[in-house]
């Protein structure tokens, strides 16, 4: 009988999720390079100021995440 | 113009934040962890933003992609209180090559008013102060030289 080669299990990869510190850098960083191009590009936002965009985003962003949590919850 | 504006910047952050978080959709907990580090990081991140010239200008002068030219200081000081400033006579500090030591000192404004070093480097107020010196080389708004500096103010 011929002998078996001992076989190697490799334990199928796993992606850990990221840190929330992890995936709040990643969203600003995603957001400051969409935000600088909508500025550069759309004209309705010529003469905002930076207080006003400011707030705008604030809003926004806690919309954004309050409606992903909701979801996520529900799943 | 504004109601088309306002349109714009929320459908921008609404399919932005989606796209990003989607492989964590169904994960409750970092997505609540992760709302308030972005909250927290959203004044800096326009104050970088709103720094930049929406539209480029001829920057034969730019020495690099972070100095800011006497119509960007003129922006900046226009909302000199989203803004803190370190002046230095150091060019490599001074343009944003290196990051500043750990407790120098930053002066509320744009102007740098307490120091007549050659180069002021500008960061968001709510950035600082620093306590490693990797947070200031990202969160730096850009840095400008003395001469543009005393441009923009005489408008």
């Amino acid at each position: 009988m011929p002998k078996k080669k001992p076989v190697a299990v490799v334990p199928a990869r796993t992606t850990a999720p990221p840190s929330p510190e992890k995936l709040a850098r990643v969203v600003l960083a995603d957001l400051e390079r969409d935000l600088r191009d909508l500025l550069a590009t759309d004209p309705d936002l010529a003469g905002l100021t930076a207080a006003e965009l400011a707030d705008w985003v604030a809003v926004d962003v806690a919309d954004a995440f309050a409606e992903l949590i909701e979801q996520g919850g529900e799943s | 113009m504004r109601i088309a504006g306002r349109r714009s910047v929320r459908r921008a952050v609404l399919n932005r934040v989606d796209r990003t978080t989607r492989p964590h959709r169904s994960d409750r907990a970092l997505l609540e962890g992760a709302l308030p580090l972005v909250a927290d990081g959203v004044d800096a991140l326009v104050a970088r933003v709103c720094a930049t010239p929406a539209i480029p200008e001829r920057d034969r002068r730019r020495r690099n992609s972070r100095q800011l030219l006497p119509s960007d200081l003129t922006r900046l000081l226009a909302n000199p209180d989203g803004y803190v400033c370190h002046r230095t006579d150091r060019e490599d500090v001074g343009t944003c090559r290196v990051p500043p030591a750990i407790g120098v000192r930053a002066t509320p404004g744009v102007r740098g008013d307490d120091h007549d070093g050659r180069f002021g480097v500008v960061f968001p107020r709510g950035a600082w102060p620093f306590s490693m010196p990797h947070e200031s080389s990202a969160e730096a708004v850009g840095w400008y030289v003395r001469e543009d500096l005393e441009e923009a103010m005489r408008g």
